[in-house]
């Protein structure tokens, strides 16, 4: 029973009320209140606007201003029982309620959302929600407006907005221009501004403190004038980016050399560059509390039921810090827990805009130099831009190495270890007398020395990222020549182990994805356990395991392995591939309404000598 | 484009086609020299055209009521007990064979290359993995199958071809072997090696409705025939027929006598790779067959419960036999006997009642 007690005393817990958060039960009108906007008889109505809830989210239904009923029968006793002092009657029992943001509160859905038509309640009431004078952020500029002598306010966040167009496309006409004090104008002061004193490119009237909220975040600057109950939201935004770069993750010796900023803006505009196509269609949506992401896709060439399934996936996401495509696809992918990749984050545009061609759908956030691409198949991965750009034979070639490297990044160790230790005789006698000799004077298991050369490999590769600069690569050669080297005169590891592991490093190098690299190096372990344990029967059972595993999964709903399993129609160009004029068709698994990619006979040319020939 | 779950074309011929032809890699072929001496190949060819009979009258049946299985076919022509019955038997058939055949390639993985291994070890990692398999669904074995596909072809044919150094044709002859009699009966009643043709009856409704039964189902047949024919025809000319019956595993020790240079000359481990892969799949799929087979009849909604007890049930039986020589022994006895009357004759027959009882009536059109 005390032990119930204590946990529910624990539950009784309430965070300050002046944290960023405010309770559920504390709406905004009681903040307001107690900011002095709103007198305390108004409360009560005010309160009633959002019901309370529980701390699992739900809504209890309960009156508005009052807490929960108690669920359990200790509960109510402890209700019921008399309360030993004056102090703890009066204080009500109360549970513990789930924080909610300012910006999810003010929903705007009730009327004591709404901005206020008095200057000062209004002036307060941002000082207040954006922690002013601690937050040195926000400007709240005074002044009044020459047309109809009004006073106003122009509201940003600094350092976020241009205030060159602010200084002379804002203020400048505000205060100089108009008919002097034409009182006749006031009540259609935020209509005359916007449509004769704002020579800004967008404009957009707003009426309840969640827009301006979300307006100022989002680097617009806010006009507010006394006596209208509405503000003017002015597009200012000027976020610091870097200018277009070259691609760093993902290059190529032929092609396009340029990457994606942090400015989603800027990173739609290099698509568009790319695909100058009427039906791309982006499509803004909200992603946590306050983000959006840009959907891109083509109209007619994706399928609609996957851009509702992308939709519906990201605008579900709930979450204060959903910037990176990392985030994004841990939360959107069909099988998170697996280890293989299930989107594909490119930081090419070209990239985006050959997937955006096929029928697939990429997201694009703020703050973020890479694209995510859904659906995709593991021959997504294996793939680079560059090997259509090559000539098919190349490309091919180039796959056919991939797949190789794929493999060897698996299996090598793992079957070293599993010929080493129980199939010897499978070797041909001067290979099995060469590994024998080079292992002699190795005081270790076999086991044991690949598990360490593995591990120290890995901790080469992990500090040769970290350590800054040019030093990092360097590093990473030099500890490898230097243990490897180190490791053979000591007589730790044996020579051919160092040719294994260095192969299998280089091999999983090869791998174009990165994610997928990583997914080698841990099943690279096991193998090596499985190996170990059960030799090349272990191995093939972990591959069969593995074959089992990537056929059922799925990348919103594509089979992983399509388009050989499930074998769907296609051109060829999976891992072979052939010439460009052959592609003529999208993928099926994709099942775009629009299937073929270009008519059949795409050389032109071909069709014209031949009626000459004839 | 694919618009439902189920098993397409392509993905049910390799499964057929892997299920059936894997079996080259045990003990199998060689009951054929036991059977017909010389004219192994000659038995095997009697074998496949039984095989192809069967099959073919059962898939006459399925055309007419498209969207059935042989399971509830079976009930419908039968009555529900009687029919009942005799789905139990394919379960238990599918229980017996699925531990022979566990049984049968642990001890094939401890002769060849896992000495030291106690051959339950591979038992259970082969159950478990078949289990794994049946709790991803038909969709996934089937879809696996189509991609190892061509490695196992390559892995059965590489050998084949690479070894007609050795090969002596003489060594077919005498046509007949052992006798007329002997090479006639012995093949009909050997049929049971191909039973597991009769999957595509039983998985005739977890199939896509537009996919022609017979078509893939004979052509599985015949390739798997072929495949089969080739092992026993290269084993004759290599190994002559009273060696070949008496090597346990033909086909590797087939491919354990080549040798290229000094470099190739241990070709069967990369045989053994494959080899290994096509059994587990086999595995996998016989016991999916039972597993289905039993949810059918008792209109179980989800398999996964079964797992488990399933997999304790045919480790028991797989280990209840003394030695490799008795795994055998039984093996053979059984396809010989029970397995060709319970997956051959049994459905054909009830197949022919079903198309009797059916004549005149209309084809059901299958639901998409």
């Amino acid at each position: 029973m005390s032990v119930l007690k204590f946990l529910k005393n624990l539950l009784q817990y309430q965070p300050p009320k002046d944290d960023v958060f405010i309770l559920e039960e504390g709406t905004w009108a009681q903040e307001a209140e107690r900011a002095g906007e709103i007198p305390p008889t108004e409360q009560k109505a005010a309160a009633g606007s959002v019901a309370p809830r529980t701390e699992q989210g739900g809504d209890t239904g309960a009156a508005p201003g009052a807490y929960n009923k108690t669920d359990t029968p200790e509960d109510a006793e402890a209700t019921t029982a008399p309360q030993p002092t004056a102090q703890r009657e009066k204080r009500p029992e109360r549970t513990l309620r789930k924080p909610v943001p300012i910006s999810e509160k003010l929903t705007g859905e009730s009327p004591e959302d709404r901005i206020a038509a008095n200057l000062d309640a209004n002036r307060s009431t941002l000082e207040r929600l954006f922690h002013k004078p601690q937050n040195t952020d926000l400007v709240i500029r005074d002044f009044t407006l020459q047309a109809t002598g009004q006073c106003g306010l122009l509201v940003y966040i600094e350092g976020i907005v241009n205030s060159d167009r602010l200084s002379y496309s804002v203020l400048q006409p505000l205060m100089l221009l108009g008919k002097a004090r034409d009182t006749q104008l006031a009540p259609y002061v935020i209509e005359t501004v916007e449509e004769h004193l704002m020579p800004v490119h967008q404009v957009a009237i707003i009426e309840t403190w969640a827009e301006v909220i979300q307006n100022l975040v989002d680097g617009l600057a806010l006009l507010f004038v006394d006596g209208d109950a509405r503000a003017l939201a002015i597009e200012a935004r000027n976020f610091p980016s870097r200018a277009i770069g070259r691609a760093e993750v993902e290059t190529v010796v032929q092609g396009p050399q340029e990457a994606f900023s942090e400015n989603k803006r800027v990173n739609v505009s290099l698509v568009r560059n790319y695909l100058r196509n009427k039906d791309l269609i982006t499509e803004s949506v909200d992603i946590g509390s306050g983000n959006s992401a840009f959907v891109l896709y083509i109209a007619g060439v994706a399928n609609q039921k996957l851009v509702d399934e992308v939709r519906r996936r990201l605008s579900s996401l709930e979450g204060s810090f959903l910037r990176e495509p990392g985030h994004i696809e841990q939360m959107i992918e069909d099988h998170p827990n697996s280890l293989y990749p299930q989107t594909l984050t490119t930081e090419r545009p070209d990239r985006v805009a050959i997937h955006l061609m096929q029928g697939k759908i990429a997201v694009i956030l703020d703050g973020s130099p890479f694209a995510l691409i859904v659906p995709i198949t593991f021959f997504t991965l294996i793939k680079t831009p560059e090997d259509s750009y090559l000539r098919p034979a190349f490309g091919t070639l180039l796959r056919i190495v991939r797949v190789a490297a794929i493999f060897v990044a698996y299996l090598l160790p793992g079957i070293y270890l599993a010929i080493v230790e129980h199939h010897h005789a499978i070797l041909p006698s001067d290979l099995l007398l060469a590994i024998a000799g080079s292992r002699e004077g190795v005081p270790f298991p076999c086991w044991l020395e690949v598990v360490m050369m593995e591990v120290s490999f890995e901790v080469i590769r992990e500090a040769g990222i970290r350590v800054p600069g040019v030093i990092g690569p360097t590093l990473g050669i030099v500890s490898a020549l230097v243990l490897g080297q180190a490791a053979v005169a000591a007589a730790v590891a044996s020579p051919i182990l160092i040719i294994i592991v260095a192969t299998t490093a280089l091999a999983a190098f090869a791998i174009p994805n990165y994610q997928l690299q990583f997914s080698t190096r841990i099943i690279r372990f096991l193998y090596i356990a499985i190996g170990y344990a059960l030799g090349l029967y272990g191995i093939v059972l972990g591959l069969a395991v593995q074959i089992f595993y990537t056929t059922s999964i799925t990348s919103f709903g594509v089979g992983y392995l399509s388009p050989v399993a499930p074998s769907t129609k296609t051109d060829l160009d999976i891992v072979f591939r052939s010439p460009l004029w052959l592609h003529e068709t999208r993928p099926d698994y994709l099942q775009s309404p629009d299937r073929v990619k270009k008519p059949r006979i795409s050389r032109g040319w071909m069709q014209e000598d031949n009626h000459e020939k004839k | 484009m694919r618009k439902s779950n189920r098993l397409g074309a392509q993905e049910l011929y390799a499964l057929l086609l892997i299920t059936v032809s894997s079996l080259v890699y045990f003990s199998t072929p060689r009951y054929f020299f036991l059977i017909a001496g010389n004219a192994a190949w000659l038995a095997l060819s009697i074998a496949i055209s039984v095989s192809l009979i069967c099959i073919f009258i059962v898939n006459l049946l399925l055309k007419r009521r498209p969207g059935q299985n042989l399971i509830s076919l079976n009930t419908q022509i039968l009555g529900t007990w009687l029919g009942n019955v005799v789905n139990m038997l394919l379960v238990g058939h599918y229980v017996v064979t699925g531990a022979l055949i566990i049984r049968l390639f642990g001890e094939a993985i401890v002769l060849t290359s896992l000495r030291s291994l106690p051959v339950s070890v591979i038992m259970i990692t082969s159950v478990l993995f078949g289990l794994y398999g049946c709790y991803k669904g038909w969709n996934v074995i089937a879809k696996s199958c189509w991609i190892s596909l061509p490695f196992i072809a390559l892995s059965v044919f590489i050998p084949l071809v690479l070894a007609w150094t050795y090969w002596e044709p003489s060594y077919l002859l005498p046509f007949f072997g052992k006798g007329v009699d002997d090479t006639l009966f012995g093949g009909v009643f050997a049929a049971g090696v191909m039973g597991d043709i009769i999957l595509t009856a039983l998985l005739a409704n977890a199939v896509q409705p537009q996919v022609n039964l017979m078509k893939v189902s004979i052509s599985a047949m015949i390739v798997t025939g072929l495949i089969f024919m080739l092992v026993v025809v290269a084993n004759s000319m290599v190994n002559s027929y009273p060696v070949a019956a008496y090597i346990t595993i033909p086909y590797f020790s087939l491919a354990r006598t080549l040798s290229f240079g000094r470099f190739l000359e241990r070709l069967e481990s990369v045989i053994f790779i494959i080899w290994v892969f096509a059994a587990l799949l086999k595995i996998a799929v016989m016991i999916g067959t039972g597993i289905y087979v039993y949810k059918q009849i008792f209109n179980i909604a989800d398999t996964k419960p079964l797992l488990l007890p399933y997999g304790a049930i045919l480790m028991t039986t797989a280990i209840m036999p003394k030695s490799f020589p008795v795994v055998d022994k039984w093996s053979w006895i059984y396809m010989r006997s029970f397995g060709f009357v319970i997956t051959l004759i049994l459905p054909t027959l009830i197949a022919l009642i079903g198309l009797i009882k059916l004549r005149g009536k209309q084809e059901v059109k299958a639901q998409p």
